[in-house]
């Protein structure tokens, strides 16, 4: 069957290659290009077919969620056939670990050289020039266009997964494979599953909400924060912990080239056909986003070049490989990671740290939801580089967030909003809980925090409970109630209903 | 591509350039390169009447009735699935996507692309066989899954000779393709409840000697993987009568303890879920008893301190704790 593919070597006509093989002695591993918690990924050379590739290598036993997500991400690339959507080669079991063979991209991602670039010259006034972003943007909108047509969502469309050929080739990567990193539980026996994962600053705001699901508009807003990366060299609300970006996207007016700005007109050099192009994705509203086929046609495409132009503006600046190697060595643990949201709407922060797979297969210890983020902190210090805090930093303690996130609100007197939250206990019966939210004084954050403490509300539930406080103080001349879906979810048997808070809890103004 | 200011063709004119084009490719003669664009055009063609496109809706239900009649006169569906391999690769989605859409038609309760497909059985057995070649195992498993759904045809998979192979198919060294032979194999044993007990009780012994395979295999992938459909199996309160048979089995009894000690966690831990079902027997026959009774103090010590990092895991500790509880109180049969 198909390990047969092995013996075929030698026969082969040489215009016709071996297939990939499956056997790990057919690869020879060089250096290692890239870490995270669950894989690592080598150079390496294919010795039937003489080519080079990457090899991404997955520890399963750090995998403690079901495999049905890592298939359906693996599916998802070998069923793209797309010069700007990664090339899948194949995939096989080394003890306990998942070999992925990938094409081999020797630029590494946009990410790595907007740093590398910003390092090395004055970006203070835009990272890349117009034409250089044009082209990027252009190849990648092609393989979106051929992501949607195929019926997929990227979910996580940012620099850092976007990657360059030594000939100027973009691709998208990063099915999610090492995005969905084990949450310490096996979520499948829970009857939950991820249904996205993402990075806040690239997020859109209905998959923030997912009041209503979402479709692959949401790629375009994060392909909108790209376009604004790749001017100003961070996403922007880049500052910002990833509770107080889910905020300021939710509440403020969409961002612009100018949001991240320390000085006015510091990033005047861009154009308005640039500006305008970012307008249009990044509006809140994901109908009016246009798709990608249809932005394809805009105007700022013009300015597109092609691979060699890539070559020489992007590849020519960017760090070499050895910079790149030594630095995927010297990650810091907890220095980067995911927020990720479960179908109960629970949000997991998952850190992208440094582990050669050499440790014991306990990853449950590494778990992080966001509300014991400070752990993943302490090693902040001594990071590599501060310069971009909401990428790599996790501060998740409610205390700052709460005081800045309430500034909307700050400086009005009003006398406190009397609430009553409606929801299940332990034993299941509906039970309420009343207090006071004093508009001006109190966060949000800091309410829900009190009532996990006080032990009414289950630790998994802390942001959602915060976030729909938050959501009926700003609007309480509107509304007067909202129920929404709680993390902790619901016992065995029971079925979710919104009527009879089952797996939901309801907070209402009680004046 | 031809979509536009083309006046449109009719199912019937579709599907018979698309079955000229299908044999044409599959002679391979000289118009071979011809004939993968004109399959690939008529596929096209064909899917976007199903399920229309950007710029237009799917046509009526008349339409798609029509089209489906054609499907099954012409046998179209058989041809596409075993000249698969020469059609190119975005056709070889559609091909599936096409298939998967058909068979979801319902005529009110009936599903006529199911009663079809019961009368030409070969369909699934070339389907399940495209497992055999890497490069059209998925496509197939994406249109094995969906057949999977209806009992009619489940009952023809799982009561087929061809059934066993899917014992070697999740055990292919390409990892995305056994994986995907897995889920199909799971459906195949888990939807249908009735049908999936009937089957494995008619055939426990046929069954359980390959399982035991897959639950020694060198692929840890397939050990871990196999051996948590088998707690499921167990768990589920139709298979009752299976699992009485499999926790009276010593050897079965043996392996758990064995896997229990594997250096994977996720195996212990899948372990676990079997090995208590043995514990919880309220009926233990003599030979499992005598083996739990002379481990006795081994398994009450070791499982104290099993995965005790587990804290969060509510339900894993309380049965943690009542299997300690039960093990202790293990009293040998009273002498007849």
């Amino acid at each position: 069957m198909m390990s047969s593919s092995n013996n075929l070597a030698p026969s082969v006509a040489p215009s016709e290659k071996v297939p990939w093989p499956n056997s790990k002695d057919d690869y020879e591993l060089r250096d290692v290009i890239g870490v995270g918690a669950t894989a690592v990924v080598h150079a390496a050379l294919c010795l039937p077919r003489n080519e080079k590739c990457a090899i991404k290598r997955i520890n399963l036993e750090k995998w403690n969620t079901s495999m049905d997500e890592l298939l359906k991400e693996i599916q998802a690339m070998s069923s793209c056939n797309h010069e700007n959507v990664v090339t899948y080669h194949t995939s096989f079991v080394v003890k306990e670990e998942l070999w992925l063979v990938l094409r081999l991209l020797e630029g590494g991602s946009l990410l790595d050289i907007i740093k590398h670039k910003m390092r090395t010259t004055n970006c203070k006034h835009g990272v890349f020039d117009e034409s250089t972003i044009a082209t990027v943007l252009k190849e990648v909108l092609k393989g979106l266009e051929y992501f949607h047509s195929n019926g997929q969502i990227h979910r996580d469309i940012k620099a850092g997964n976007i990657l360059l050929g030594d000939d100027g080739t973009v691709q998208i990567a990063d099915f999610g494979v090492s995005a969905w990193l084990a949450t310490g539980r096996d979520l499948s026996r829970q009857k939950v599953r991820h249904t996205f994962v993402g990075t806040p600053c690239w997020m859109a705001p209905e998959v923030m909400e997912q009041d209503h699901g979402y479709d692959f508009k949401a790629d375009i807003w994060s392909f909108g924060i790209t376009a604004i990366e790749m001017a100003t060299g961070t996403a922007p609300y880049h500052k910002y912990p990833p509770m107080k970006v889910l905020m300021l996207t939710l509440q403020n007016d969409p961002p612009t080239l100018d949001t991240g700005a320390e000085e006015k007109d510091q990033y005047k050099a861009y154009g308005k056909t640039f500006r305008k192009m970012i307008v249009e994705c990044l509006q809140k509203e994901a109908s009016k986003r246009p798709t990608a086929s249809e932005l394809l046609k805009h105007a700022f495409f013009r300015k597109a070049k092609d691979r060699k132009y890539l070559t020489q503006t992007l590849l020519a600046s960017g760090p070499s490989m050895e910079t790149r190697v030594h630095k995927a060595a010297k990650r810091q643990p907890g220095a980067s990671g995911r927020l990720h949201r479960t179908v109960a709407g629970e949000w997991v922060w998952s850190s992208e740290e440094e582990d050669n797979g050499k440790h014991s297969s306990d990853s449950e210890s590494e778990d992080r939801p966001m509300n014991r983020l400070e752990a993943a902190d302490s090693s902040d210090s001594d990071r590599e580089e501060p310069s971009e805090p909401s990428e790599r930093t996790v501060t998740c303690t409610t205390e700052p967030t709460a005081t800045e996130v309430s500034n909307s609100t700050t400086a009005e007197d009003y006398p406190p909003v009397n609430l009553v939250l409606r929801m299940r206990n332990n034993k299941r019966e509906l039970h309420d809980i009343r207090f006071e939210f004093a508009v001006g004084k109190d966060s949000s954050e800091g309410i829900a925090s009190e009532l996990v403490e006080a032990g009414l509300v289950d630790n998994r539930d802390t942001v959602v409970m915060a976030a729909n406080l938050q959501k009926l103080i700003d609007n309480r001349h509107q509304i007067k109630t909202v129920t929404f879906q709680l993390n902790s979810g619901y016992n065995p048997g029971e079925v979710p209903d919104e009527k009879s808070l089952i797996g939901y809890a309801q907070i209402s103004i009680t004046d | 591509m031809p979509l536009f200011g083309k006046s449109q063709k009719s199912p019937a004119e579709l599907v018979k350039a698309l079955k000229e084009a299908v044999n044409s490719l599959e002679r391979g003669d000289k118009k071979a390169e011809k004939a993968q664009e004109d399959v690939s055009k008529n596929l096209v063609l064909i899917k976007n009447m199903l399920y229309g496109t950007s710029d237009a809706e799917p046509q009526t239900e008349y339409v798609v009735a029509q089209l489906s009649q054609e499907l099954y006169n012409s046998n179209l569906l058989l041809l596409l699935i075993q000249n698969l391999s020469r059609i190119d690769f975005e056709g070889k989605k559609d091909v599936a996507q096409v298939f998967n859409n058909v068979l979801r038609r319902q005529i009110g309760t009936r599903s006529p692309t199911v009663e079809y497909i019961c009368t030409k059985p070969e369909i699934l057995f070339t389907l399940m066989a495209g497992y055999e070649h890497q490069e059209i195992a998925l496509n197939c498993g994406t249109m094995l899954r969906e057949c999977a759904r209806y009992e009619a045809l489940a009952k023809i998979m799982l009561h087929s000779e061809e059934f066993f192979n899917f014992f070697r198919y999740v055990e292919v060294s390409t990892f995305d393709i056994a994986s995907d032979a897995f889920s199909t194999f799971k459906e195949l044993l888990t939807r249908h409840k009735i049908l999936c007990a009937e089957f494995l009780e008619a055939n426990y012994d046929k069954v359980f000697t390959h399982y035991q395979r897959l639950l020694n295999s060198e692929n840890y992938v397939t050990r871990r993987q196999s051996l948590k459909l088998l707690g499921e199996l167990l768990l589920d309160r139709h298979n009752f009568t299976v699992m009485t048979k499999y926790i009276s089995n010593p050897d079965n009894l043996k392996l758990m303890m064995n896997m229990l000690k594997e250096k994977s966690r996720n195996i212990q831990f899948e372990a676990f879920h079997v090995f208590k079902v043995f514990v919880a027997n309220p009926n233990k026959p003599k030979p499992i008893l005598d083996i739990l009774l002379r481990n006795q103090a081994k398994l009450v010590d070791f499982l104290t301190k099993f995965h005790t990092d587990r804290s969060e895991d509510e339900q894993f500790n309380d049965e943690k704790a009542y299997l300690i509880k039960q093990i202790k109180e293990l009293k040998p049969l009273p002498e007849p």
